[in-house]
């Protein structure tokens, strides 16, 4: 299996995990799956870079929840009945521990060196949740020498079963002795290396903390805890975020924890939606989605989902501003293609003569026969739009006319008096509130960063952001998505038909969407999503894996809730469709569509595209 | 007048904007840590190497940008002396990039400035403190001469210091400026044949006069340390450098350090005579941030206190619990034991040596942070 590497993220700055969880809190806007997540249950939590897993993981831990303050945190505080443990998978020790990895080091030992870090990488988080939970309590003990000595008590048991040896009884002492156990761990491989392979692991094994066992120490010292701060009932989640950068052996260990254990430990492990060591496909007896562990998606297929959630973040950005109270249409205005209350009354609507929505149709109907053909199809006659029922306009008006309006921007007829594309900035139907709710797709950090960026443009007189002022701010966001993506090559592929990066991959796919919504013969439901055929090659499947990691496509499952963590091989028959960020360079419409099989897409663009590094990937 | 010559850059300040690479220097993000920690002064003090090679352009530089910082923190008084690579060898005024100085140079008055020039040193007398600003570097005239590897502090001025001495009263708060070294100060091969000659006659001298500070500069290596005598030997405070390019044999042992000595007179009768200091690390990319414990000196040490190390074992162990019930958090010892505000950083690594039953958990800025019974 090859473990993912660390993926480039849009607007990277807002990122939690350069947050301490109290700062986290300051500013947190719960998503709708927080309740969920926050249950006494071990959890799979699901999402591309940037939806905010480490934001929620922090906030189950005691700092962040002592300092919330925004609705419904006092009634958390209260049920949460766990001290969560905030692991991240850091530079600290995980690629450390990765770059371990070579063959002058037997496999045996390196297992072994793995698990004695992250042993004592979790050990050390243990110790900040206790600290951190003990304050917490400190006022039940007024008496800071019995504060003291319980702390004491705690530190020279927990120093005996885990073989530490802290200067001082105390917090601070006993991570210190783990930070010094991470070293020793390293200087143990570092020594491996250059000694007899074959004895290495007997070797190892006279070092007695590198046969903790991982699971029975974190156990023995939480119910210590429970035991010295009168908690008997208190049970403690392990919260481990970005597990998809753990090496593979400990990932699959991870999953097995899932499983319910007796005890009072709970796990919950944050990743990234695409995995190739899934519990299923690597153990016998792998646990058990709804019954061991629940699993959470961070991320909405279908677009009005997320607009709640985006709402709940504009007044959170703005409570702190001048524009403190304004609704996100006061400042955005409202979207072009955003008409649903309207399409239903009989008079007044945006579809009525001379609107800019009948020009838009007009124009469209000046210069594509296939529209006119629709028209006809459906017996419209545009001048007579006022006459047009509502629902019979929202069946065959409103539902195209994101279409019309991209295919107005992007249309024009070349000299043989056929159809092409013309190049410009983002389309209209990508600006105004909704329009830009769909772009950011319910992901907080993308919100955060392309709302931020938009209110830099706001000043105490002139409140209101245009649509080409949004226009290029989206244009921005999607240019600088669009270089991270590039930069991504990914390891190890054999075939050289990628080696430009992702974008070599997506680019081809983007393009024969574009070519079926906005150049072909006018449809209603052009196809926007695709399916991945069962004789697609893993090489591709792998391909798709990091697009929906880094979120540059979405997996849209056939119902709710259906939403899953995907393989090479689980990817397969799935359905998907390009981020909304993505699909904006191409100008196709934020619509689900039709779907259409991955190869035959791909088929399309081999007699498309002139480059000739194209081939469909169908396996051999 | 001398032209600029270019050598490669000795530090990470230039008078000529070179440092724009890193877009700031350790003068510069000075006022962001003056103003952030609130700090004032009564005094600035710099021990020498305004700049380096006689730089006319880097001397008057380095001399403003002090008195800006003199300004903000608020201090009277702004006192340099002269150290070896503001000399310019070979000339027939060696020193007179210096002398031209303004404000003047090494004090910003007439009759002070004449007399450093002329008797090799000064004193700045107030009701508090009193200063000596030596110049080490007074006999330095030719790179070929052996005086310009070492400093000097002559017999004559040794002799007028103790007429000076005998004849006034002692204050509570004593300290003697030069750029070079009074003791030997060897370690990480740093040399042993550059310190001042006549060095520990002045250490003896000043050791009969009551209690003092000696502040000196030139090994770039943060020490401090008591001089050897009696127990009214001078302490000596080796301050590490404002600017300079880190130096291989002292590397991950001195980074470039900014201090604040702080004594207060009315706590010698609790804490006895001393005081501490404060010190903070420039680092290129981040500025100026909290020492760590490589860094030459800590986050706060001590100075002042002469004692039996097993006397003061014996009462901190009087405070401490039995290891199971716990520790004491250091400042709370502080508030218990005032002296110990001015141990000394060596003599606190001695407290946790084989046989004391002391153990002592020190911060990442390498100030004790909890203390407890040892294993």
């Amino acid at each position: 299996m090859t473990t993912p590497t660390l993926m480039p993220s849009l607007y990277d700055t807002y990122n939690a995990k350069w947050l301490s969880p109290a700062d986290v809190a300051k500013t947190f806007v719960p998503p709708p799956q927080f309740a969920r997540l926050a249950k006494r249950r071990n959890t799979l939590i699901v999402g591309p870079r940037g939806s905010g897993k480490t934001t929620l993981l922090k906030m189950l831990t005691q700092p962040a929840l002592d300092q919330w303050s925004g609705e419904g945190a006092a009634q958390l505080r209260q049920k949460i009945g766990y001290t969560g443990v905030f692991i991240a998978t850091d530079v600290s020790w995980n690629f450390q521990i990765r770059s371990l990895a070579d063959d002058s080091l037997n496999p045996k030992s390196l297992k072994l060196l793995q698990t004695a870090a992250l042993t004592a990488h979790t050990h050390k988080a243990i110790v900040e949740a206790m600290e951190s939970r003990a304050a917490s309590l400190r006022e039940r003990y007024d008496n800071s020498a019995v504060a003291t000595a319980r702390e004491a008590s705690l530190v020279l048991e927990l120093a005996r079963v885990w073989k530490l040896t802290p200067t001082v009884p105390s917090y601070f002492s006993l991570k210190c002795a783990l930070r010094e156990r991470l070293q020793r761990v390293h200087e143990l491989a570092i020594i491996e290396r250059e000694l007899d392979i074959s004895t290495s692991p007997a070797r190892l094994i006279q070092n007695d903390f590198v046969v903790l066992p991982f699971l029975v120490s974190c156990r023995n010292a939480t119910e210590t805890f429970n035991d010295i701060y009168k908690e008997k009932r208190r049970f403690w989640a392990l919260l481990f975020d970005e597990v998809e950068l753990m090496p593979t052996n400990i990932r699959e260990e991870l999953y097995q924890y899932l499983r319910t254990f007796p005890g009072q430990l709970l796990f919950k492990l944050a990743l990234s939606p695409f995995d190739d060591d899934l519990p299923s496909e690597t153990s016998q007896n792998p646990p058990q989605r709804d019954n061991d562990y629940d699993f959470i998606p961070l991320w909405y297929p279908k677009k009005r989902k997320g607009y709640s959630f985006c709402r709940a973040l504009w007044n959170g950005i703005i409570s702190d501003s001048p524009m403190t109270g304004k609704r996100p249409e006061e400042v955005l205005g409202k979207s072009l293609v955003d008409t649903e209350t309207d399409d239903w009354s009989e008079q007044g609507t945006a579809y009525s003569l001379n609107s800019p929505h009948y020009d838009y149709l007009t124009e469209l109907a000046s210069i594509d026969e296939s529209f006119r053909d629709y028209l006809k199809g459906h017996n419209i006659e545009l001048r007579n739009i006022d006459s047009i029922r509502g629902s019979e306009r929202a069946s065959t008006l409103r539902k195209v006319f994101p279409l019309v309006v991209a295919r107005v921007e992007r249309l024009r007829t070349n000299r043989d008096n056929s159809p092409e594309l013309r190049s410009r900035k983002v389309s209209t139907i990508y600006t105004g509130t909704t329009a830009i709710f769909d772009i950011c797709e319910g992901n907080p950090r993308t919100f955060i960063g392309l709302v931020s960026r938009l209110l830099e443009h706001t000043d105490q007189n002139r409140r209101r952001i245009g649509g080409d002022v949004q226009a290029d701010e989206i244009t921005q966001a999607v240019d600088r998505f669009r270089a991270l993506l590039r930069t991504i090559v990914i390891p190890n592929l054999a075939a050289s038909r990628f080696k430009k990066g992702m974008l070599s991959f997506l680019d081809p796919i983007g393009r024969q969407l574009q070519r079926l919504s906005l150049v072909e013969s006018f449809t209603p439901e052009p196809p926007g999503t695709f399916v991945v055929d069962p004789e697609t090659d893993s090489e591709m499947s792998r391909l798709l894996g990091y697009a929906l990691n880094v979120g540059a496509i979405m997996h849209v499952p056939d119902r709710e809730g259906d939403e899953e963590l995907l393989s090479s091989s689980r990817l397969r028959t799935k359905k998907f469709r390009l981020s909304y960020l993505l699909a904006a360079h191409y100008g196709i419409p934020p619509r689900l569509g039709r779907h259409i099989s991955l190869l035959s897409l791909l088929r399309k663009v081999s007699t498309h595209e002139t480059d000739g590094l194209f081939s469909p990937g169908v396996k051999t | 007048m001398r032209e600029e010559k270019k050598w490669p850059d000795p530090s990470y300040l230039c008078a000529d904007g070179k440092s724009a690479a890193l877009q700031r220097d350790p003068l510069t993000d000075l006022p962001v840590l003056i103003e952030n920690s609130q700090l004032k002064a009564d005094i600035l003090l710099c021990p020498g190497d305004l700049g380096d090679r006689a730089s006319p352009s880097g001397i008057p530089f380095a001399w403003k940008g002090l008195q800006q910082v003199a300004s903000q923190l608020g201090a009277k008084e702004l006192v340099g002396t002269a150290g070896n690579h503001d000399i310019n060898y070979g000339e027939v005024e060696p020193d007179v990039f210096l002398k031209q100085l303004t404000p003047l140079f090494p004090i910003n008055s007439n009759a002070l400035r004449n007399k450093y020039w002329t008797d090799h040193y000064t004193i700045l007398e107030h009701s508090d403190f009193r200063l000596i600003c030596s110049n080490s570097s007074a006999h330095h005239h030719s790179l070929t001469s052996p005086e310009a590897d070492h400093g000097r502090i002559t017999e004559r001025t040794i002799m007028e210091l103790r007429q000076v001495l005998e004849n006034t009263e002692r204050k509570a708060i004593q300290i003697f400026l030069c750029h070079h070294h009074p003791h030997q100060h060897s370690e990480y091969r740093l040399g042993e044949t550059d310190m001042m000659k006549g060095g520990q006659l002045l250490l003896d001298l000043l050791q009969n006069h009551g209690n003092w500070l000696v502040v000196h500069g030139h090994k770039h290596h943060p020490r401090i340390i008591h001089a050897a005598g009696g127990c009214t030997a001078p302490w000596i405070f080796a301050a590490g450098s404002l600017a300079v390019y880190p130096n291989p044999t002292t590397q991950g042992h001195a980074f470039n350090q900014f201090y604040l000595i702080e004594m207060a007179p009315d706590t010698f009768s609790t804490r006895g005579w001393g005081g501490r200091i404060r010190a903070w690390d420039w680092i290129p990319q981040d500025g100026w941030q909290q020492p760590t414990a490589k860094s030459g000196l800590a986050a706060t040490s001590g100075f002042g206190l002469m004692t039996d190390i097993r006397k003061a074992v014996a009462e901190i162990r009087t405070h401490l619990p039995v290891r199971s019930a716990g520790y004491l958090k250091w400042d709370d010892l502080l508030i218990r034991l005032p002296w110990l505000h001015h141990m000394c950083p060596l003599d606190i690594r001695e407290l946790t040596a084989n046989g004391h039953g002391i153990a002592i958990e020190f911060g990442a800025n390498g100030v004790p942070l909890q203390i407890a019974e040892a294993k």
